[in-house]
């Protein structure tokens, strides 16, 4: 999803650029928030990170709303149930 | 030209430095470049550029070259303000590499200080600090500003845990209308900020009112309540106002009640915010009067607290509008985070909560600082003495010497509320004086109760007046324009309190205010026996006046039990609360529609359902059990419960309709189970407490019974009102 797919070349290259590589925040988030030591990959979700459980959840898109400077909705709440989901809300809200 | 050459983003970055001159007076491009990506030595030969073309290096740019960690020669900018200042130490000391941790101290504690800096400068000092292996220092200067730049914590993770093992310990227990989750995390790095280690234990969820009455056992040296908008004030419109607002005034009651309640319980200090005024009316422009204004019913509840804290200092208001004054009222509250997860405020309003709640146990804890040691030239007055003359002495009722004048006035006002005065200035000794030579000096030479004015260093000055005064150094807080000053008294003094002093005349006595130090947290008994005086004259109601115990809680409540078994309408609630309940839940089957269907179909089966019902509103389905029935024998297969009503007796009586049914049916034994998971830990001794015998343990699975036969009364409150809903 995201506007990503439907822009050409430049935009679609920078996506893939750095949605292969996650970034550091992320990883620091994952390591603040759930505690997390394994490795934090695009690929990352919900069900292999043992703590994040519907609390720790808010406590996810808390960090990362403060770490961008960002307000997300309800719908992007849900939505968040790994690192490329995150990825893509970020691309989304241009960060 | 250089762009075309050499693609690169390193030399593009240099083609701009090149042409810095010009970027600066066009101010463009410069601004864009990534500093931490370019080599010390291209910086310094830029600016040396700059300096040979005459261009000086505006702010901003010095500002995002320090903060990229690059280090200034001092003489590039005698303009840098403190905090970059310091910053610029510590790069520079980090470029030199190796360092004593002393010299380092007095740095950070300007940095720490300084309230309002700019958080960009925060994060680059704590990640310098961080490399240079101050750990402890990274973590007091990360928790200092933490409440508005709350990221940076997240790099020094580890250093704030050690740091928090060197804390004495608060031991907090949290109780609320709603989820607190993210207010204890942000609780444990507010006390970490003010130096206590936070212990924490929370109430369980949304019972503020339970663990008022009837508290659990956890030691504590402090209850903390959050409380919130929707906690005491629900409305239900179909309800008239008149008995929309008469059930508001009872709840309002029976919670002021319950805080008395705990509050003559011997279990130390309870803390509660007041709820923060509403902006969004629900009587549009006479919401802040009519009955079924939210604003109105906010100010009913708030004056309520104000009047129990008035007359009970166990009882600690913190002023929640107060605390959010930083933030616009719009972000005191995240609509997504209370619909997704009934989260009372926004992250920044529970952090900025978390940061008053500590603040006031810190002097609860600590004590209101007792001392004011206060300079003359430029801040009791304005110029100096010595060189102007007490007649050229700005204090007066004209602009700027109002400034001054207010800011005396703020002097006697700590004064008359039991704080210290005392003048610490270097002058000579004539330079008191000024208070009875200057007709504009609202102090005077009577209202100091020590002074030193002399030309010896200031720390060396508060030393001496606290041993003349008997008082720590710690009592001291210490009040001088002169950064200089302020850094000398820190570094010498570290225990004086040396908060960071606007330079601006005009902002200080507002700011004075404010000081956290000098706020009284709990009232004196002189205090206590006025507002005896106040209270003798005030109409109590009934419900306050009459000792409050958890029955009367319960019998207050009006509770009404209404139980179903599952029907068509109902299969997809009981299947819901199945599959999302884990909390209040006994064997934590998860039955699905297919399932609790199927159930319902066969004759050896019993599913119900309970609705919870108070005389404050309707809480729904929120209970739900399943059992068989073989012969004489049944076995409760699953029990849960939302957590919005527990701890008010409706889970006992539950259980004690369910045997009665399951009686009914023939049985004359019932088993249960419980099997532990990582969240249900809060029912393990539920089968216990509602008088079954305990029968073995199979692997994890403990195994109760209840006898029919042997006549006991079933578990329940009699204060409950139970109805059977047979249906349509």
């Amino acid at each position: 999803m995201g506007y990503g797919t439907l822009i050409p070349n430049p935009g679609e290259l920078r996506k893939k650029s750095w949605m292969m590589v996650v970034r550091p925040e992320i990883k620091f988030i994952f390591a603040d928030v759930f505690k997390f030591d394994g490795p934090v990959t695009v690929e990352t979700s919900r069900e292999e990170v043992p703590k994040w459980d519907s609390l720790q959840h808010i406590a996810l898109v808390t960090a990362i709303e403060q770490q961008f400077g960002l307000s997300l909705t309800l719908d992007e709440m849900v939505e968040i149930r790994s690192v490329k989901d995150i990825c893509n809300v970020l691309d989304r809200h241009g960060v | 030209m250089l762009a075309r050459t050499s693609p690169s983003l390193d030399g593009l970055i240099e083609a701009v430095m090149e042409n810095a001159a010009l970027c600066i007076n066009e101010r463009t491009l410069l601004q864009g470049v990534d500093w931490s990506r370019v080599r010390p030595d291209k910086v310094a030969d830029m600016l040396t550029r700059l300096a040979a073309d005459g261009v000086r290096a505006p702010m901003w740019l010095l500002k995002s070259l320090l903060v990229a960690g690059h280090s200034l020669p001092i003489s590039e900018n005698p303009a840098l303000d403190p905090s970059l200042h310091a910053l610029n130490s510590l790069n520079s000391l980090l470029r030199r590499g190796g360092v004593s941790e002393n010299g380092m101290d007095a740095l950070v504690e300007d940095l720490i200080a300084r309230e309002n800096i700019d958080p960009e400068i925060v994060v680059a000092g704590v990640r310098q600090l961080a490399a240079l292996q101050m750990g402890s220092l990274a973590a007091r200067l990360a928790l200092s500003h933490w409440r508005t730049a709350p990221q940076i914590l997240r790099s020094v993770s580890d250093d704030v845990t050690r740091l928090l093992e060197s804390l004495p310990e608060a031991r907090l227990r949290v109780a609320s209308f709603s989820t607190t989750h993210s207010f204890i995390a942000d609780l444990a790095h507010a006390f970490a900020a003010v130096g206590f280690r936070a212990a924490m234990t929370q109430a369980e969820y949304g019972q503020a009112l339970a663990e008022l009455m009837k508290p659990g056992e956890q030691e504590r040296d402090a209850l903390l309540v959050l409380l919130d908008p929707e906690g005491l004030h629900a409305p239900d419109w179909r309800r008239e106002t008149a008995k929309s607002h008469e059930l508001l005034l009872q709840r309002i009651d029976l919670f002021s009640g319950a805080i008395e309640h705990y509050a003559g319980q011997g279990r130390g200090p309870v803390l509660i915010n007041t709820v923060p005024v509403t902006i969004d009316p629900t009587m549009g422009l006479l919401d802040s009067y009519h009955p079924d204004g939210a604003a109105h019913g906010v100010q009913l509840i708030n004056q309520r607290l104000a009047e129990i804290a008035r007359s009970n200092n166990q009882v600690i208001l913190i002023d929640a509008s107060r605390a959010f004054a930083r933030l616009e009222p719009r972000q005191w509250v995240d609509p997504k985070l209370w619909y997704y997860g009934r989260l009372p405020y926004s992250a920044n309003a529970t952090r900025a909560l978390a940061v008053a709640f500590s603040g006031a146990y810190r002097t609860l804890k600590k004590g209101t600082a007792k001392v004011l040691a206060l300079d003359m030239d430029n801040t009791l007055w304005g110029g100096i003495f010595g060189e102007d003359g007490v007649g050229q002495l700005v204090c007066d009722d004209e602009f700027p010497g109002n400034a001054f004048k207010a800011f005396q006035h703020e002097c006697l006002r700590l004064r008359s509320q039991g704080m210290l005065l005392t003048v610490l200035s270097k002058n000579n000794p004539d330079a008191i004086d000024a208070f009875k030579d200057h007709p504009g000096m609202l102090l005077k030479q009577d209202d100091f109760v020590a002074s030193r004015i002399n030309w010896e260093p200031k720390p060396n000055n508060v030393r001496q007046m606290a041993e003349e005064l008997n008082l720590g150094l710690d009592s001291f807080v210490f009040l001088d324009d002169s950064p200089h000053e302020r850094a000398a008294m820190r570094r010498m003094c570290p225990e004086v309190i040396v908060p960071e002093m606007p330079d601006d005349p005009a902002a200080r006595p507002l700011w004075l205010r404010a000081l956290a130090v000098t706020w009284p947290v709990r009232l004196t008994d002189e205090d206590l026996r006025r507002s005896d005086m106040y209270a003798a004259e005030r109409h109590r109601n009934v419900v306050r006046e009459r000792a409050v115990s958890f029955d009367d809680y319960l019998s207050d409540l009006e509770q009404t039990l209404v139980i179903q078994k599952v029907g068509p309408a109902s299969v997809a609630r009981a299947a819901q609360m199945h599959l999302r309940t884990n909390q209040f839940n006994l064997t934590t089957e998860r039955y699905d529609d297919a399932a609790i269907t199927g159930m319902m179909k066969d004759d050896r089966c019993v599913v119900v359902l309970g609705r919870a019902l108070d005389k404050f509103g309707d809480h729904g389905l929120v209970i739900c059990a399943t059992a068989r029935v073989d012969g004489e024998q049944a076995v409760i297969q699953s029990l849960l419960m939302s957590c919005r009503v527990i701890g008010r007796m409706v889970e006992q009586t539950f259980l004690g309709e369910l045997l009665r049914s399951l009686a009914g049916r023939g049985a004359r034994h019932v088993k249960g189970a419980y099997i532990p998971t990582k969240k249900n830990g809060l029912v393990k001794d539920f089968y216990q407490g509602a008088g079954f015998t305990h029968l073995g343990s199979e692997g994890q699975r403990e195994i109760w019974g209840w006898d029919l036969t042997d006549g006991r009364p079933l578990p329940g409150s009699n204060l409950i009102t139970i109805r059977w809903d047979t249906g349509p």
